[in-house]
């Protein structure tokens, strides 16, 4: 039992910002080695010799963002079959020098971006690295492995349905982009998963793992030398044409908002509000770090939670979010309170949307947030896979390799009047749309 | 040092019998305060950690979740510092904290720039002595756990199983117990209940404070005796042993059918010594156990029951060694469409009864070992995991060097043998509990 949650996908979503809060005095980093491999890929480089080991990131234009219409699933499932054999070996033979060698290597589709981890002892880069490569270039996509991947995936698709919070974001998300690309379940749906072919896969990765939109990012024991000689080598061989994969369309906000209850017979409720935010270039991206610092970022001093659940103790957790994508990504919202509390609740966080966009934040308080988000930079920061993550996000979604070193000075930049601009524009409450999942009374 | 330390027993990887050393110091204040600083210094972070020897298996039936009650009331205000505020705090110096409670602990954890590391001494000492207690703030938080036990437990019928899974396993052993504590406990806590609670159990005597980070050990020792020194030695009795689990004579079954459920599930439970008992090399083996049986997707439970006769969706093993009056070591699998709970049961069982009578290949103790290690060497990359290492056994007055410094070579160290001797003596039908679970 722990005080407070810290939702898991809160933080990566925090990773997949790249916001990374930097230190007050001097922004710390590891140094940081840039350098294009074959076909304009980039990779990124940051050595430590502390432990003997290698973290690897690979990320591409893909993920589910770009599932096939009424296919909604197929990222996921090549994402999750990416350790399933190549090269000469079948999918047991392959897990199971993985597993004699230590090896970590999976896939994972996100909305914008497919990503392939890596992670190994450096004593055993070499293996690992091939592997790696054999699965890129060879993969097996064996019958009956993919056959067990859809089971799987279909069991965990039921499974979600006893769960309200998946059940509510699941719901929000359709709500708030419709047929937009991020509107599709990324996991698929009981329908969606049916008409998929390993077929579909294989041409899904042919079309995905190609070397123009690549970002590779490497953090530990290994030298810049060995990355560019193992980068040069491999990767030459990886198709250098462009995929037909292009940008993800803007999501335009719906003219009016919507409203839709689940009914599940469970004692609390889980209420979540959203609606389009900003892509990954927008101006207003520092003034909304801030601002939904001050709404309802994680830790424990966010408005929402002061209000809902330190003063009345209606929530174990309130927070919201924000994940700019390539196009614009969700603005969320969510908590859980007893059947009794729901519109109370409600209302209090209407009043705290209202609060932000009609009246200018407290110079304490913006100070405040400030020091939080810049003075904790080097926690995010503190191990190799934090380290590979973080570049490997800034190099995919273009921003230059001073991004860590000038987010401290963009942040403190960030007005009053910034935030309110930014608080009207998002947190317009005729435009969010509200899900509640639970019992009616 | 440690870095030298790490690359032989790396080199060694496969036939290493060596260990590796971390920079750390251990010191005992006056008032029984025991210390332990380790200097990890390749980001410049540092985290603090104060355990408390005592958690929800103290506590009394009628009383569960009183643990857990005072972990979340520990934030609300000292004689110096008003409600609410310790977050807030940490927070505007660019930190992280938060808690938690299990059966065997209650833990406090401060995660900030290794130049704050004052500022969590300070904010640690000053709660371990001077909590006030208040009406206002404790019915509003005692709100707050009735939320988080609807949120972890009554809205997820998986949840619900696993409470009273506990319960049929444990019985009136203190294990049995919720650690947030049934409904109505909760609902009845009071400010006196939380009172005692907290001079009986919050002392220097009572706690094991770790500090993991960039610090320098001479400068990071006196900031611990200028914070901490000053605090009293407890006037309670040391911890009361938990009671010994007898040993069961025939399995135990426990049928949970539920409406709201979606897949059924199935679980089998042995009760097994852990590294924290007098024995640690059995833990050692039942840890290599875990691994061949059902650790991961090269496992022999894995690759038969999900791979080969697709008889479930999901299998595996569980263990992780970690509880100061031993734990149950779990064989659990999600039945494939059409496939019933006893088929897989008996699938479970002929993998136990193979890997007991069977041998075991070298490659696949070997790989076992790897994956361990590996997983083992990684950890070492998160001061928070070196810490959370270190504060675990510490606290139960267990040698940490068992699982920092010295794993990787006992890891080696064990056995086939030694591994089938465990599988034997605990993983039998007759002493199991098995609990299922379905729509």
């Amino acid at each position: 039992m722990t005080r407070n949650f810290r939702l898991l996908f809160v933080v990566l979503a925090l990773f997949f910002l790249g916001v990374n809060p930097a230190l007050t005095m001097a922004a710390w980093s590891p140094d940081v080695s840039r350098f294009n491999g074959p076909g304009g890929m980039k990779v990124y480089h940051v050595e430590s010799h502390a432990n003997p080991l290698v973290v690897v990131k690979l990320l591409v234009r893909g993920g589910a963002g770009y599932d096939p219409k009424d296919k909604a699933g197929v990222a996921n499932l090549v994402a999750w079959m990416f350790n399933e054999g190549g090269g000469d070996l079948d999918s047991a033979a392959f897990q199971e020098k993985l597993n004699y060698y230590g090896i970590s290597l999976s896939g994972s589709a996100g909305r914008d971006a497919m990503t392939i981890s890596m992670s190994t002892l450096s004593t055993h880069l070499d293996v690992a690295w091939a592997m790696m490569m054999d699965a890129l270039l060879r993969p097996k996509f064996a019958k009956s492995d993919f056959d067990r991947a859809v089971a799987e995936q279909i069991a965990e698709l039921k499974q979600a349905r006893e769960k309200p919070g998946a059940l509510a974001s699941d719901a929000l998300n359709r709500k708030i982009f419709g047929n937009h690309p991020y509107g599709q379940p990324a996991k698929g749906s009981l329908k969606s998963i049916a008409a998929i072919t390993v077929d579909d896969l294989i041409k899904y990765h042919d079309e995905v793992f190609r070397l123009p939109t690549m970002v590779l990012a490497v953090a530990g024991d290994i030298s810049l030398k060995k990355l560019k000689k193992l980068t040069t080598d491999s990767f030459t061989k990886i198709n250098h044409l462009p995929s037909s994969l292009r940008p993800i369309p803007f999501a335009f906000t719906k003219k009016r908002n919507h409203i839709q209850h689940i009914e599940l017979n469970i004692p609390q409720t889980t209420i979540s509000l959203g609606g389009v935010g900003i892509n990954r270039h927008d101006p207003d991206y520092y003034a909304l770090v801030v601002m939904n610092q001050i709404l309802g970022g994680g830790g424990f001093s966010s408005r929402l939670t002061k209000e809902i659940r330190e003063k009345r103790g209606l929530t174990y957790g309130v927070y919201s979010y924000f994940s700019p994508l390539a196009a614009q990504g969700p603005f969320v919202i969510s908590m859980q309170t007893k059947t009794a509390s729901v519109a109370e609740s409600k209302k209090l966080i209407f009043d705290e949307l209202k609060r932000m966009a009609n009246e200018d934040v407290g110079s304490e308080e913006l100070a405040d947030v400030k020091r939080y988000l810049t003075g904790s930079f080097p926690l995010n920061l503190d191990g190799l896979g934090k380290l590979a993550g973080t570049w490997g996000v800034i190099g995919f979604y273009d921003r230059g390799l001073d991004y860590l070193e000038k987010w401290p000075q963009r942040i403190r930049s960030v007005s009053k009047k910034d935030i309110r601009r930014v608080a009207r524009r998002i947190l317009d409450i005729k435009r969010l749309h509200i899900v509640t999942v639970g019992r009616t009374s | 040092m440690r870095y030298l330390g790490l690359v032989l027993s790396i080199s060694l990887f496969f036939f290493s019998n060596n260990s590796y050393a971390l920079e750390s110091k251990s010191f005992t204040l006056e008032n029984g305060l025991q210390t332990i600083l380790v200097r990890e210094s390749k980001a410049p972070v540092v985290i603090t950690q104060v355990w408390y020897r005592v958690g929800a298996a103290d506590e009394v039936d009628g009383k569960t979740g009183l643990a857990h009650m005072l972990e979340h009331m520990m934030f609300q205000g000292t004689k110096k510092l008003a409600p609410s505020q310790f977050s807030k705090i940490v927070a505007r110096n660019g930190g992280d904290d938060n808690a938690s409670t299990a059966h065997d602990y209650t833990n406090y954890w401060i995660k900030l720039s290794s130049d704050r590391l004052e500022l969590a001494l300070e904010l640690e000492a000053d709660r371990m002595q001077n909590l006030r207690l208040q009406e206002v703030e404790f019915r509003s938080e005692n709100l707050v756990v009735q939320e988080e036990r609807r949120s972890r437990i009554e809205n997820k019928p998986e949840a619900k199983f696993f409470e009273k899974f506990r319960k049929t396993a444990y019985g009136d052993h203190p294990y049995g117990r919720p650690v947030i504590g049934l409904m109505d406990d909760v609902k009845n806590h009071s400010l006196e209940g939380l009172q005692d609670w907290y001079k009986s159990h919050y002392a220097p005597d009572k706690a094991v404070l770790v500090v993991v980070g960039d610090i320098d050990f001479d400068h990071a020792q006196k900031l611990v005796e200028k914070h901490f020194s000053y605090l009293k030695h407890s006037q309670s009795l040391p911890r009361k042993p938990l009671p010994k689990i007898p040993p069961r004579k025939e399995a135990v079954r426990l049928d949970v059918q539920d409406d709201r459920a979606t897949l059924p599930q199935y679980y089998a439970g042995f009760w097994v010594p852990t590294f924290m008992m007098a024995d640690a090399d059995e833990a050692f083996a039942l840890e290599l156990l875990s691994a061949i049986l059902g650790g991961d997707a090269s496992s022999r439970i894995y690759r038969k029951l999900v791979v080969e006769d697709k008889l479930a969706i999901s299998a595996g093993s569980g263990y992780s060694g970690l509880s100061r009056g031993g734990e149950l070591f779990t064989l659990s699998a999600v039945p494939g469409s059409g496939v019933k709970l006893d088929q897989v049961e008996k699938a479970l069982f002929e993998q136990v009864e193979k890997l007991i009578t069977q041998p075991i290949s070298e490659r696949e103790l070997q790989r076992a070992k790897n994956g361990l290690i590996t997983g083992h060497l990684f950890a070492q990359d998160s001061v928070d995991r070196i810490a959370w290492l270190i504060g675990r056994m510490s606290s139960n007055n267990s040698d940490w060097k068992l699982l920092v410094e010295e794993y990787p070579a006992r890891v080696q160290k064990v056995t086939s043998q030694e591994i089938k001797k465990v599988a034997k003596r605990y993983l039998q039908v007759k002493s199991a509990v098995i609990g299922t679970f379905h729509p």
